[in-house]
């Protein structure tokens, strides 16, 4: 079970000739993982997922998704895909409709359909009032929102989004990954690709990173940031050179908080000896200053 | 990226040197050429000069029949229509529309016209860049009173160029708005009406905000459609005066054949 | 040299965008504009070159007033600006045809247009790509692209709004390491993000909310205020560090934070401190 790739390779046509896309790439996604595909632009990311839920199909090799091949349309339902810029994917006249033409093309209808579009507004923490309104009447940052409804909806298994954070403040893209925290909660498997990876870093179980249409890394977050791929959020990397100082701290570090804590630990090696010697050399820059 | 039709090849070639004026001349005196063309040896004469510059340029010649594929269809069906539209002595007897031999003689034609046009024009956008092409017609446009008309030549140009530099990203567009569409269940097949508006509402709508967009980014570098000049200002070269006289020979003596 | 007067600017949907706005940036100052989606950064920017027009109040640039439509063109020299989307600001169909439309809107002799195309390219370190076609180019690069654009057109203030939101870690560096190079040749530069970290060196910040200006100050000064959460914003976990760290009685040069490697340095050499 979950999203099976076997040596999967893609070119786009017309391009036969050129580099491929996608070559000989393998990957399992679980169910109920959460796992992050990194990789610069043009590393064959968007293109990997587009193969997920059949919106293309293999060249060679082979993609299934809970043992059904993608060309069964089941599988669009199991697999709710969120594009990049996906406030542009909005077209009906109102936010009601909006949610309702996911499962309405899947041949849900009445109580229903009622019942998941009000299910799939509070999933992205909106008040019902707005289900009356057009949706192109809403903030940049609500129109993205209604549109993840419009995929949650469907009640998929596996939810796909592609830079789900691009363009987002602080303070929204915080609770945009708070609210895929607790979809994933709900043993919703959870896809994201990042090119921003020490944002959802923290949120991930499984890394997998592409470079030039392969993939070169796959493991934990930890093991991600040991294996010195950059780039590394600037605690991470504070710790990694205190580390090659001879520390001997966790490399995990995402938050203030935890990085004052790990710091901590090395207070308590021999603050005298350090004393001495700090002193000394704030004595040796002085008199170097002097001379 | 797919690779689309009527691109541009580098090269250093004599074509890839001449004014884009010069071959926008070119290009329309042979169309010329082409249409008023009724004979097989002609043809053959407009081919082989067409094979002749080809082999000037140092463009493949694959590369340049590539552009002819799309609408490689339509030149099918001009010819069939005509091969048995055409009264004339059957070369089967059909009951209904038999096959002509008249209309074998003028589908041929009609189809070699329409392919040498396609292969005339995707030699000039293969040795010109687009931006050259623009800047070519700007100039020759700039004589008519299209002031009158509340628009430049400059206006047109920018248009042109803006319109080529936009078309792949348009494209593009399209087709994730399709796939984000698809991703939500819509069945093309099942509800074409439906399937349009999901695709066609959103991609009018981003392609008013990249407008919007491109718009600001032209007004903050001053731009005004009044008074330009260019990065590369034309000058017709002897090489320019030599190949449209070459180019005139060669119709006259055409013409008179 | 912009000073900007009461300031209020009304959508044309008739919501609010900007409240009252008092504002005067130096010549030669780097001045960072903060705050979240929507807080009036973007509005505000776009009244100092008149792509937008004060609805009250009045802005003036080398005091040229900006609703004046015959200074238009001279202020518009003055103060050029790049823009968040990489992809449709680049107007040309190449590189250096994009980076030569401005000057050729200002109608200079082609061999001008040329040379100011050359040294803005290697500016950027983009000289070996003027024949790219923007899709070819990275996010990143299509952004260098775009301050070369603005680079050539030899203004004295250049404006850039969110250029960093759209763009990979990677390419954010690369951009930045251009504007390292940028500051201090007397540009004023006018820089707007959400990105606390992109404007600790600043020589000024605002954070703005609501259409209003709510902080003003030093970058070490307003990055110490408890409250900016409530404002949309957060500072990048490593500045949160640091204050952690000064609050415990360890204060670090905020300078270091240029470089990690130093930073560490520095933390190791003095750990009996934390």
């Amino acid at each position: 079970m979950g999203i099976k790739v076997e040596n999967l390779s893609y070119s786009y046509s017309g391009n036969r000739k050129g580099k491929p896309a996608l070559e000989n790439v393998s990957l399992e996604i679980a169910k109920g993982e959460f796992v992050v595909i990194s990789g610069a632009a043009g590393a064959g990311k968007s293109t990997l997922i587009k193969h997920f839920n059949g919106i293309l199909h293999p060249e060679n090799g082979r993609v299934t998704v809970d043992g059904l091949e993608t060309r069964t349309r089941e599988v669009r339902r199991k697999v709710g895909m969120l594009f990049q810029h996906s406030q542009n994917q909005l077209f009906e006249e109102t936010v009601y409709r909006e949610l309702a033409f996911g499962p309405s093309n899947f041949g849900i209808r009445g109580e229903e359909l009622d019942k998941r579009v009000h299910e799939a507004l509070s999933l992205v923490h909106l008040d019902a009032g707005i289900l009356d309104r057009s949706p192109f009447s809403l903030s940049g940052g609500e129109k993205r929102r209604v549109a993840l409804a419009g995929i949650l909806a469907l009640r998929p298994t596996y939810l796909v989004l592609d830079e789900p954070t691009a363009g987002l403040d602080p303070e929204s893209r915080a609770k945009l990954l708070g609210r895929l925290q607790n979809i994933h909660q709900k043993r919703v498997g959870i896809v994201v690709v990042s090119h921003n990876l020490e944002e959802v870093l923290p949120f991930a179980q499984k890394v997998i990173s592409m470079d030039e249409g392969r993939i070169v890394f796959t493991g934990s977050p930890d093991e991600y940031l040991r294996a010195g791929y950059s780039p590394v959020p600037p605690l991470a990397r504070l710790m990694k050179e205190l580390n090659k100082k001879g520390a001997d701290l966790r490399e995990d570090i995402f938050t203030a908080e935890e990085a004052l804590k790990e710091l901590q630990k090395l207070r308590q090696e021999k603050p005298e000896r350090d004393r001495e010697k700090s002193e000394k050399g704030a004595a040796e820059t002085e008199a170097q200053d002097n001379a | 990226m797919p690779e689309t039709a009527f691109n541009y090849v580098y090269g250093d070639s004599l074509l890839h040197r001449l004014d884009p004026r010069t071959k926008l001349a070119a290009v329309m005196c042979l169309s010329i050429l082409v249409f008023r063309e009724e004979s097989f040896a002609g043809m053959g004469l407009l081919i082989a000069f067409f094979l002749l510059l080809t082999w000037i340029s140092g463009v493949r010649l694959s590369f340049l029949l590539r552009s002819v594929r799309p609408l490689l269809f339509f030149i099918f069906f001009i010819f069939c229509f005509q091969l048995f539209a055409t009264k004339g002595t059957p070369i089967i007897p059909l009951p209904v529309l038999p096959p002509s031999y008249e209309g074998l003689r003028l589908g041929t034609l009609l189809a070699l016209r329409f392919g040498l046009l396609l292969l005339y024009a995707a030699l000039l956008t293969a040795s010109t860049l687009p931006s050259q092409i623009t800047n070519g017609i700007e100039r020759l446009l700039r004589p008519l009173p299209l002031r009158r008309l509340g628009v430049t030549s400059f206006d047109l140009a920018t248009m042109m160029s803006l319109s080529i530099r936009f078309l792949p990203s348009f494209l593009e567009n399209a087709a994730t708005i399709r796939a984000a569409q698809l991703s939500r269940g819509l069945d093309l097949r099942h509800d074409l009406r439906r399937g349009t508006t999901a695709i066609a509402v959103p991609l009018i709508r981003r392609s008013i905000l990249s407008a919007e967009e491109v718009t600001e980014a032209m007004e903050s570098r001053c731009y005004q459609g009044q008074c330009r000049t260019s990065l590369h200002e034309l000058r017709m070269q002897k090489l320019d005066w030599t190949a449209l006289l070459g180019l005139g020979v060669f119709s006259l003596f055409f013409l008179l054949l | 040299m912009i000073r900007i007067e009461d300031l209020s600017y009304n959508f044309p949907d008739g919501t609010r965008g900007l409240k009252k706005i008092n504002l005067g940036i130096e010549r030669g100052e780097f001045l960072g504009i903060v705050g979240r989606n929507g807080s009036g950064k973007s509005t505000l920017v776009r009244h100092l070159n008149g792509l937008l027009k004060p609805t009250e109040g009045k802005v003036s640039i080398n005091g040229m007033d900006t609703a004046d439509p015959s200074k238009l063109l001279e202020i518009r020299q003055t103060v050029s600006m790049v823009f968040q989307n990489p992809y449709t600001q680049f107007v040309g169909t190449t590189l250096e045809e994009d980076v030569a439309f401005g000057p050729e809107n200002l109608a200079l002799p082609p061999e001008e247009i040329r040379e100011r195309v050359d040294r803005a390219l290697e500016v950027v370190g983009l000289e070996n790509y003027r024949n790219h076609s923007p899709k070819t180019l990275s996010g990143g690069q299509s952004q260098c692209a775009a301050i070369a654009s603005a680079l050539a057109m030899k203004s004295e203030c250049i404006v850039f709004d969110e250029i960093s939101s759209m763009l990979d870690s990677r390419s954010r560096e690369q951009v930045r390491e251009i504007l390292r190079k940028l500051r201090g040749k007397a540009r004023t530069i006018v820089y707007v993000t959400h990105r606390l970290e992109e404007v600790l060196h600043a020589d000024r910040v605002l954070v703005m909310d609501r259409g209003e200006i709510v902080r003003e100050g030093s970058p070490k000064t307003v990055f110490k205020a408890p409250e900016l959460g409530e404002f949309g914003l957060e500072l990048p976990p490593i500045v949160e560090l640091l204050n952690s760290l000064e609050a415990g009685g360890f204060a670090l040069d905020w300078a270091l934070l240029a470089s990690i490697e130093n930073l560490a340095e520095e933390i190791w050499e003095s750990r009996w401190k934390i």
